[in-house]
Order: structure tokens, then C-alpha cells, then sequence
């Protein structure tokens, strides 16, 4: 009878085994779509084998653990280009937007304005004495201060944008920050109590992914669970300790500092550093160098301008006014009279030199060849970060691919594990049965 | 390698977002009948494309700077035409009175030629495009104006040169002035001179007549100058529209679509995206759950 019992105790473990078995089968295939979820697999180990009078005996099945199958490397792999991702697509998207401002190549763009001016100046070169060809010159320089200006308003307004999204993502890496902390601290509690963690791992790790896009991350985990977050040197999770950036200025310089320590979060990567760097230097950079091709503009321009003499003899008459590409004009005495427009170097009004020598300044390289470099250059970032962007999600796509190989859940796998457990529960419950049929056999024997 | 559902479908995704992209590029390609429609497409090809339209301007500056010259020139030769004729007129009247075989009546020839003097004057003070095209830089100063009561010249001439920008860095004059064509004022003073000599019934001393000869010469002589300019501005208006073909066929090779390779790549990638839709739809579906029954 004993040993018959003990039959029965090991199928019940048996059964036991397998509707856990059941329970990891049905939890994997109910997180087949959720993100970063990765595949648990039951471990089952004999127990340990009994010695009796009748010989070596084996009790059973336990179950032994419920493992995660992840691959850390490849997790890490995932963190590092995801980041480059988020740097590349941001870097993409404003280039782009710069690109679109400027409209090259094209027959509105600022290129085509600058050649309309000089043409409007040749034409006034071979009439300078017909009031109608100088209402065309100054028609065609406003139209060209004023595309300086649009542009220059559109930088200024694409540097709003950029603080409006830098704020929005420090809110994103708050958030994840304060998720991460309490994540971590959930972790270490859980581990504490002897639970599992696998679910709170999977939760970490995906955030951690979605922080690496905002910014460049140290990850390291400690031995109870728990996780320590670093972006750019400063520790922003540690067991029970979570700080949050915020973003200050600091000479018209946006930078990140951390809330407790004070301290600069200095990043290397990710949206977030883009987004600080297109602020700091690159849309800084670009707005210089269109000043600097209005100044050459309004010098070249007003230096020929001013030695020559109007319609009515005067002399010393400015063209453009302004001094960058936000306040390039054309001079407001020319606007009201374009009669003042100075096309002759002797004050004889057939006399065109002065129209002929501004038309020339068509050739000068620190006006059209320089602006010609400026979109050449703008394009060529804009091209370098799209094909940056579309390599890394190519490999990302391969990480993920491969990190799915090892943790993602396979409907087929699930289903023949899903049979091989019920199989083994239908098995055991043969089993008892049987066992069962012998116990009444035994007990019959007696009656 | 596992291959679980979820990369079979990210990988069908991915690759039909490719194919969509690509349709759409092929698309506006197509719509916009040009290959680079922003710098980023191919930033050296946008660049050489910026350039030659800027050199297309130019030459297209070039041709109508050429063509408004041509215009000038022609004005120029007509003016300078009537007038050698006027003045032939004048030194035909010339010989008339110089012929001693005649007693011609001096009153009646000094009224004539007060009148191919004026004719001289208009031809002299032609206006084309309201500019005096024979008065240099002062195209608003009428050169000579003469007072008939006063019998009074007056006389205001400017040898100021006017350019057009006819080639790169190429700046042609295209005006002539009366000091170049017409030996500057002596022409009209002596034929005044003439003119009052008859009025009071003399005759013009030989050496007069002498100098007008030498005059008439020159200025028939200086004509020819109006035509070999023109000449100049019509084959350098051939050489720059030939340019402007070159530099019109280049851009196109260069900026514009091969509609037929796009008609063709559009096709492609259209039947691409219909074969993976196809064997999406037959992949998904199945999985183990249809083999247990």
C-alpha cells in the first residue's frame, strides 16, 4: 500500500509539473505582441531519488525554476544602436526642415532671387535712365531681404521648436526615470521575498531601451535585481535613490543639469544630445553663416552703390540697409524713390558703370558661390544623417531579430509544449487512475 | 536560428515599407519629371545642378544683352544712314554751286541746304528708347540744338562710353559718338558757315568746299565701324546661344528623369509589393494551430 500511495504522490507532482508547465505556456503566448517581452521556459528536474528496501526509487518531477531566455549582450547591442537611431533620426529631421526652408534647388529659391537682382541691376545697366527698370531693381532686392529674413525667421523659429521638443523629452527621461526607480525598487523587494523577478526585468529592460534613445546610457545591475542608471556621468537611478534633470541656460547655451547633485549631465548621443547640440552650435552655426553672407551682400552691393549718383545727382546712397540676414532691407530713401538708385560713377545719367559693376557681383564667391556652399553643405548633412538613420534601422532591425530568435515566443514552440504538457498531465492522471484500480483491487482482495 | 511570428511579420512589414518608399520616390520622380528634387537626393548632382542654372542665367543675360545691343546697333546704322544721305544730298548741292559754268541763285541754295541742315540735325539728335544715341553718357541732353532766329548752335557732346556685359567678364561698348562718327562739331559749323555765305550772296572759297570733301570722307569712312560692331554682336550671339544649347542639354542630362527607366522601376516595384502582400497574406495565416486537430 505505501508504495502505492507513493505513486500517486508522484503523479500529483507530476500534475503539478505540468499545469505550471500549462501556466508558462499560456503566459508566453499571452505576451506573443508585447513589447520587449521575453520568453520564459520551465525547468524541470527529477527529485532526488529514494533508496528503499526494494531498491532505488524515483519520487517524481519538480519544478525547479522559471528561467528567462535572454541573450544580455545582444540587449545591450539593441541599447547602443537604438541610441544612434534616436541621434541620426532627430539630426535627420531638422536638416530636413532647413532643407525645406531653403528650397534648393528650385525656381523660388533664394539662389533663383539672387540671380533676379543681378539680372534687375544688368538690366539697369542698359537703361539706366528708365524709371520702370529701377522699380524692377527695387522689387527685386526687397524680394531678396525678404527671403533673407524668412529664412532667418524660420532658423529663429526652428530653434523654438527645438527647446519645445528638448523640454517634452526631458519630461520623457523623467518619467522614465521615475518609472525606472520604482521598477528597481519593486525588484529588489521581490527578489527579497524569494519571488521571481522575470516580469520586472522585462519592464526595466524596456524602458532602459527607450531611455537609450533619448540619451547615452550605463546600465549595471546588482545582485538583488535591482538596476543603476547612469546618462552622461551622472547617476540618475541607484536602489532607492532617483534624480531628474532639468534644462537651464547658461549663456544662451541650453545645458542639463541634474536636480540633486547640480551637477551637468554631459551627453555624447541620443535625441536629447542632438537636440541640445542643434541648439548650441549647429542652427548657430548655419544663422552665422547667413549673416555673413548678408553682410558680404550689403557691403559688396552698398560700397559699389555708394560712389555713384542717382537720377538726381545725389551721391553716398546706400542700397541695403541692415546688418545680418534678420534685418537685411533695402534702403528705405531707394523704396520711396527708386530714382535714387545709383547706376552711373559720374553723375552722367546714360553712365551705367556702377549698374554694371553690382550686376558683377554675380561672379563673387563669398555671395552666390558661398550661399551655393551653404545649401550644398546643409544637404549634404541632411543626406549623411538619413542614410546614418536608415543603416542603424537596418540594424536594429537585425538585433531585434536576433535578440527574438533568443527570447521572442514562437506560437509553434508554445503549442507543442502546450501538447507535451497536456500529454504529461493526461499521462499522470492515467496514473492515479490506475493506481487507483489497484488500490481497489488490493482492498477487494480483502473483503 | 528561432524565426518566431513576430520577425516573420516585422520583417514583412519593414520590407513593404522599403517598397512603398521606393514607389514613392519613383513616384515623384515621375510627377516632378526631375531626378533631384531636394539637396539631400544626391548633394553633388544638386550642386552641379545650381550651378550650370546659374550659368544659364548668365548666358541667357548674355543673349539679351547681345540682342538689346543689336537693337542700339541698328538704330545707330539707320541714324548714321540718313545721315551720309543727307550729307551726300548737301555735297551733291556743293558741286552744283562750285560749277562755274552756272550763276546759280545763291538765296534759293541757302534755303535748301538750311533744310539738309536740319535733316542733319535730326539725324544727329536721333532718340532710341528715349536716350540720344550719339551723346555718350548724356543720353538725356539733346547734343546740338539749333535756334533758327538766332541762327545759333548750341552744342553740348559727350564722349562718355556706354558697356553691356556681352560674355563673362566681357563688356563690349555698344555706343558711338559724334566726336568718332562725325568728327565732332566742325561738319555742322562749316555747313552753317556755308549756308551764311550763300545768304549773303557769296561763294564759298575752294578751301571750304575742300574741307567738307575731306569731312564727308571721313564720316563715310567712320560708318563702317557701325556695321563691323554689328557684325561682332551677331556671331558672338551665335556662339552664346550655342553655349546655351550645351549648357541647357547638360542640366537636362543631369536634372532630369528617364521616364521610361521610371515608368519601368514603377512597374517593379509594383508588382514587388503585390508579390509580398500575396505571400503575406499566405505565411501569417499559418501556424501549428491549423495542423491540430
Amino acid at each position: 500500500m505505501a508504495g502505492l500511495l507513493g505513486i500517486i504522490e508522484t503523479a500529483k507532482k507530476a500534475i503539478n509539473s505540468s499545469r505550471a508547465g500549462m501556466e508558462v505556456t499560456s503566459h508566453n503566448v499571452s505576451n506573443v505582441n508585447t513589447p520587449g517581452y521575453t520568453r520564459q521556459k520551465i525547468e524541470l528536474t527529477s527529485t532526488d531519488v529514494l533508496s528503499s528496501k526494494h531498491g532505488m526509487i524515483n519520487a517524481g518531477v519538480r519544478v525547479s525554476g522559471i528561467r528567462q531566455v535572454r541573450d544580455e549582450f545582444i540587449e545591450g547591442e539593441i541599447r547602443r544602436v537604438f541610441n544612434l537611431l534616436g541621434s541620426y533620426s532627430v539630426e535627420k529631421e531638422f536638416f530636413s526642415r532647413i532643407e525645406t526652408l531653403l528650397n534648393e534647388p528650385s525656381e523660388v529659391g533664394l539662389g533663383q532671387l539672387f540671380e533676379n537682382f543681378f539680372n534687375s541691376f544688368d538690366d539697369l545697366s542698359k537703361n539706366p535712365e528708365d524709371r520702370a527698370t529701377r522699380v524692377t531693381v527695387v522689387q527685386a532686392g526687397k524680394a531678396l531681404a525678404q527671403r533673407f529674413n524668412d529664412i532667418f525667421n524660420g532658423l529663429v523659429g526652428i530653434k523654438k521648436d527645438i527647446i519645445a521638443s528638448l523640454d517634452a523629452k526631458l519630461k520623457n527621461i523623467n518619467q522614465i526615470i521615475e518609472e525606472l526607480g520604482n521598477l528597481s525598487r519593486t525588484a529588489v523587494n521581490l527578489y527579497n521575498s524569494g519571488s521571481e523577478i522575470n516580469d520586472v526585468r522585462d519592464k526595466i529592460n524596456q524602458k532602459l531601451k527607450e531611455l537609450s534613445n533619448l540619451a547615452d546610457v550605463v546600465v549595471s545591475y546588482d545582485e538583488n535585481g535591482g538596476v543603476k542608471v547612469s546618462i552622461g556621468g551622472v547617476t540618475v537611478v541607484d536602489r532607492n535613490f532617483t534624480q531628474t534633470v532639468a534644462l537651464k541656460f547658461v549663456d544662451g547655451q541650453a545645458k542639463i543639469i541634474s536636480v540633486k547633485g547640480e551637477s551637468e549631465v554631459k551627453l555624447n548621443s541620443g535625441e536629447v544630445f542632438v537636440l541640445q547640440n542643434l541648439f548650441n552650435e549647429l542652427i548657430p552655426d548655419v544663422m552665422q553663416k547667413f549673416d555673413d553672407l548678408a553682410k558680404n551682400l550689403i557691403k559688396k552691393v552698398n560700397d559699389f552703390h555708394k560712389v555713384g549718383y542717382a537720377l538726381d545727382g545725389t551721391t553716398g546712397i546706400d542700397f541695403f540697409g541692415g546688418t545680418g540676414a534678420g534685418s537685411i532691407q533695402v534702403n528705405k530713401i531707394i523704396l520711396d524713390d527708386p530714382a535714387k538708385i545709383s547706376a552711373s560713377i559720374n553723375g552722367d545719367v546714360g553712365n551705367n558703370e556702377v549698374a554694371l559693376a553690382i550686376s558683377s557681383l554675380r561672379n563673387e564667391t563669398k555671395i552666390l558661390g558661398f550661399y551655393n556652399s551653404i545649401v550644398s553643405d546643409i544637404g549634404l548633412r541632411s543626406r549623411i544623417s538619413s542614410d546614418n538613420e536608415n543603416l542603424h534601422r537596418m540594424i536594429l532591425n537585425q538585433l531585434e531579430s536576433q535578440r527574438d530568435a533568443v527570447s521572442g515566443v514562437s506560437i509553434d514552440e508554445e503549442m507543442l509544449n502546450m501538447i507535451k504538457f497536456q500529454k504529461m498531465f493526461e499521462a499522470s492522471a492515467k496514473v492515479i487512475q490506475t493506481v487507483n484500480e489497484m488500490i481497489d483491487a488490493v482492498l477487494s482482495m480483502v473483503r | 536560428m528561432r524565426v518566431t511570428e513576430l520577425t516573420v511579420i516585422k520583417n514583412l512589414i519593414e520590407n513593404i515599407n522599403k517598397t512603398r518608399e521606393r514607389l514613392n520616390e519613383t513616384q515623384l520622380k515621375i510627377a516632378t519629371g526631375k531626378n533631384i528634387n531636394t539637396v539631400s537626393d544626391d548633394p553633388y548632382v544638386a550642386n552641379s545642378v545650381m550651378n550650370l542654372r546659374s550659368m544659364i542665367n548668365r548666358n541667357e543675360r548674355f543673349q539679351k544683352n547681345i540682342n538689346d545691343s543689336i537693337d542700339f546697333l541698328t538704330a545707330t546704322g539707320d541714324a548714321v544712314d540718313n545721315f551720309i544721305n543727307t550729307l551726300t544730298d548737301v555735297k551733291s548741292l556743293l558741286v552744283e554751286i562750285a560749277n562755274p559754268a552756272r550763276q546759280p541763285d545763291y538765296q534759293t541754295y541757302a534755303n535748301r541746304l538750311n533744310e539738309l541742315f536740319k535733316q542733319l540735325l535730326d539725324s544727329v539728335n536721333t532718340r532710341f528708347r528715349g536716350k540720344y544715341i550719339f551723346n555718350g553718357t548724356k543720353t538725356d541732353v539733346k547734343p546740338f540744338d539749333y535756334n533758327e532766329n538766332t541762327d545759333f548752335l548750341s552744342v553740348d557732346l559727350s564722349n562718355g562710353v556706354i558697356e553691356f556685359e556681352v560674355n563673362d567678364g566681357v563688356y563690349e561698348k555698344v555706343n558711338f559718338t559724334v566726336e568718332e562718327l562725325f568728327g565732332g562739331r566742325e561738319i555742322f559749323d562749316l555747313i552753317l558757315q556755308i549756308k551764311n555765305l550763300l545768304r549773303n550772296g557769296t561763294r564759298p572759297s575752294d578751301s571750304l568746299l575742300q574741307r567738307f570733301n575731306e569731312i564727308f570722307e571721313f564720316i563715310v569712312s567712320q560708318a563702317s565701324n557701325v556695321g563691323a560692331l554689328m557684325n561682332r554682336f551677331l556671331l558672338l550671339q551665335k556662339q552664346i546661344e550655342k553655349q546655351n544649347t550645351i549648357l541647357r542639354e547638360i542640366l537636362s542630362i543631369r536634372q532630369d528623369t528617364d521616364m521610361a527607366q521610371q515608368a519601368i522601376n514603377l512597374q517593379r516595384d509594383r508588382l514587388i509589393l503585390e508579390s509580398a502582400y500575396a505571400v503575406a497574406g499566405r505565411i501569417v495565416q499559418k501556424t501549428i494551430i491549423d495542423y491540430l486537430r
